[in-house]
């Protein structure tokens, strides 16, 4: 339920605070007292030179004033300050028309100093500014154009009598208007400790949904074969989107897949994280039961199912709104699956060229999944309406926009973490408009790619990445996989050149529990060196092994005075126990070494 | 103050000094990944070579990190010039780092006419 903040309604337009507001108010009715204060003066100094008396006005404006309290009273503050406007116009237009130049000047400086309050931010003011130099202008215009308006009818009665009930009108108008001020200002009060208690109540209400929120908020566990990150970035405390995360292990003893959740749920306070917690605990239980049968249940029928089981709690939450969830289940092969009401799912791909890949947007529909294949270095990014939905210059983002920004920073060699908060730096500057909620996945094989710059420090860089990459394999493992990614780096910076596209050789490295795989892409390389490194690949390949190869070689190179040592495949293979293998396209030349690790 | 120089280049350090019982002990300690490594270990080998003269020679290799293959060949050529004139030439590894165990094995293949090459892991 929406707390009742009456005061708020009627400052809207400009004030922020209750406190602010009840000052305004006084401060309002301090200057209509002045105004009034003011008129008095001058009926006494326009009396004391016999003139005509003119305060009879203040009995309407009095009664105006009383149905502007009223009107505060009941709740109808908007129409309550129309009403003041337009008692200040009258009386305003009522004191230029009546005393002349001197009360014209005096409201019209009034009015240029609520001007200016009005145009320093101070909108208040600015309908204050209007309600003195509208009529006192439009008295002055007509006036100038010698048009007379017929004064106010006036009453000629004895000087004596005139003074006596000007003043005991003034002092009265005096005395009412400090004890309406003085009314308003205690009503303003009650306001605002009504107001503050229902604020009190709402933070309290806040304090427990922000709780909850936290509580529910995934733990880094970690996915079977994937790594991941995600980043949450709230708007407000209403409702907005969540998460969760639930590997394999947690549902079934039969690895099925890990599977991630995104949601959003509207509601407010408690009641929407009651709501979000809900729907985690809804998904657990419904993918545990479903992990029961023999058989993977399609994903599609799970988005229907957490739907059907959501519906009647969200109702009594007070939540309305249909729940809005996607649900990716990513099997340890790399299998990508993905179903849901809403949201969308990004794959940027990663190519075995040195270069970016493709980005491809996905959007869940709730019948059919969708199937993919995520391969190694490719990131899986899932990702709520608030994210797209965010605008700089009032320009949405979009799938397009946002897939574009991946691209420019999605590096296979950070961090999947390192890689979400560079996606996040390319969003700064846009303004969400709720919630935003950004989940990366990636397989989490270790891999790395480096781009082979032609000079002998690509080799240091190799050595350095390829040491941190295989720290944690077995010693020889270890150095069987460094010894080959130097040798291949060394042939291929020896041998390969640029492209005329600019694009250098470059060395991927890839590790899973597994296997070691180490490809080297070299461009335009000489055509007769492709063919000794083919034929030769080809004679370990199909002798099985390369020790007869290498120590032949190794009787050469003490015989004969040849060029190069010619052992760089031959150590890869008999040394390192790789297997060799290439691969030819028109512009590129793959050497593959696979070394098994399940030995 | 050794009458050998030694070399330093890279991350590869070969340094060679006289003793009593093992006569010219040659050791190798870092890695040897330059470019063209021939370039400035034939040079350097070749004149230790000379200077060794008829006396033992122990090359030590125990201490090497990491070799290119572009590095065998001037060892190979090294072993080769010592075993010209030296009554001995022990060649010793490191059996325990798989890479060496299977370099020097092939090596020690290499070696085997040079009936005064010892390789020892």
């Amino acid at each position: 339920m929406t707390p009742s903040t009456p005061t708020l309604r009627i400052w809207r337009w400009g004030v922020d605070t209750n406190a602010v507001a009840a000052w305004r108010v006084v401060f309002l009715n301090a200057i209509i007292l002045t105004f009034f204060v003011a008129g008095f003066v001058y009926t006494l100094l326009f009396e004391s030179v016999g003139a005509y008396f003119h305060a009879w006005f203040v009995f309407p404006i009095m009664v105006g004033f009383a149905i502007a309290l009223v009107l505060n009273r009941v709740g109808l503050f908007r129409v309550a300050r129309i009403v003041h406007i337009l008692l200040f116009d009258g009386v305003v237009a009522f004191y230029a028309a009546s005393f002349g130049e001197a009360t014209q000047i005096h409201f019209l400086l009034l009015g240029a100093i609520t001007l200016s309050l009005a145009l320093g931010g101070e909108r208040e003011y600015g309908f204050l500014s209007i309600a003195l130099v509208v009529p006192v202008a439009a008295w002055l215009v007509l006036e100038y154009f010698d048009f007379h308006v017929p004064y106010v009818p006036t009453v000629d009665v004895p000087p004596d009598w005139a003074q006596l009930v000007s003043r005991i009108v003034m002092l009265t108008t005096a005395v009412l208007l400090f004890l309406s001020m003085a009314y308003l200002y205690r009503h303003t009060e009650d306001l605002e400790h009504d107001l503050r208690a229902a604020l009190a109540k709402l933070e309290g209400e806040m304090v427990m949904a922000r709780d909850i929120r936290t509580v529910i908020a995934p733990r880094p566990i970690p996915l079977p074969g994937f790594e991941h990150a995600a980043l949450l970035l709230t708007k407000g405390d209403e409702g907005g989107d969540c998460y969760d995360l639930i590997p394999d292990t947690a549902i079934t003893p039969e690895p099925r897949g890990t599977y991630l959740l995104i949601g959003h749920l509207a509601g407010q306070g408690v009641a929407a994280g009651l709501a979000q917690l809900l729907l985690q605990t809804t998904t657990r239980t419904i993918l545990t039961a479903q992990a029961a049968s023999p058989e993977v249940v399609e994903l599609g029928k799970t988005i229907g199912a957490i739907e059907d089981a959501m519906t009647q709690p969200l109702a009594e939450l007070g939540i309305d709104e249909p729940i809005a969830i996607t649900l990716v289940r990513l099997e340890r092969g790399g299998k990508l699956s993905l179903a849901g009401t809403y949201g969308a799912l990004l794959m940027h791909r990663w190519k075995r060229r040195g270069q970016h890949g493709a980005v491809e947007v996905l959007h869940p529909t709730r019948d059919t999944a969708q199937q993919r294949d995520v391969e190694r270095g490719d990131r899986v990014l899932l990702y709520t309406p608030g994210v797209h939905s965010a605008t700089l210059q009032e320009q949405p983002l979009g799938h397009d926009g946002l897939a574009a920004k991946v691209a420019q920073v999605c590096n296979v060699l950070q961090p999947i973490d390192q890689t979400l908060t560079a996606v996040r730096t390319q969003l700064f500057g846009y303004q969400r408009h709720s919630d935003a909620l950004l989940l990366m996945a990636g397989r989490e094989d270790l891999f790395a790619s480096i781009e082979l710059l032609p000079d002998w420090s690509s080799v240091d860089r190799v050595r350095e990445q390829a040491t941190a990459l295989f720290a944690e394999l077995p010693a020889a493992a270890a150095d069987a996989g460094l010894m080959t990614a130097i040798e291949l780096t060394e042939n291929a910076v020896k041998y390969g050149m640029g492209d005329a596209a600019g694009l250098h050789p470059c060395i991927e490295l890839y590790v899973n529990p597994s296997l070691i795989e180490i490809a080297v892409v070299s461009r335009a390389v000489d055509p007769q060196r492709i063919g000794e490194a083919q034929r030769l690949i080809d004679r370990i390949n199909t002798l099985g092994t390369a020790e007869e190869l290498y120590v032949e070689r190794m009787a050469v190179l003490a015989k004969e005075d040849v060029t190069g040592s010619g052992l760089g495949f031959l150590r890869i293979s008999h040394e390192g126990g790789f297997t060799l293998s290439y691969e030819q396209e028109p512009d590129a030349f793959y050497i593959i070494a696979r070394r098994s690790l399940d030995a | 103050m050794s009458q050998f120089d030694s070399l330093s280049k890279g991350m590869l350090s070969i340094s060679a000094r006289t003793d009593e019982t093992d006569g010219l002990v040659v050791q190798w300690v870092g890695r040897s990944d330059e470019r063209d490594p021939a370039e400035f270990l034939n040079p350097y080998l070749g004149k230790l070579a000379g200077q060794a003269g008829k006396s033992p020679v122990v090359v030590d290799f125990r201490r090497l990190e990491y070799m290119n293959s572009s590095t065998i060949k001037p060892i190979i050529r090294f072993v080769q010039a010592l075993a010209a004139n030296a009554p001995k030439v022990t060649v010793h590894y490191n059996a325990t780092q798989k890479w060496q165990a299977i370099s020097f094995d092939a090596l020690r293949t290499v070696f085997l006419p040079l009936k005064n090459v010892h390789v020892v892991g």
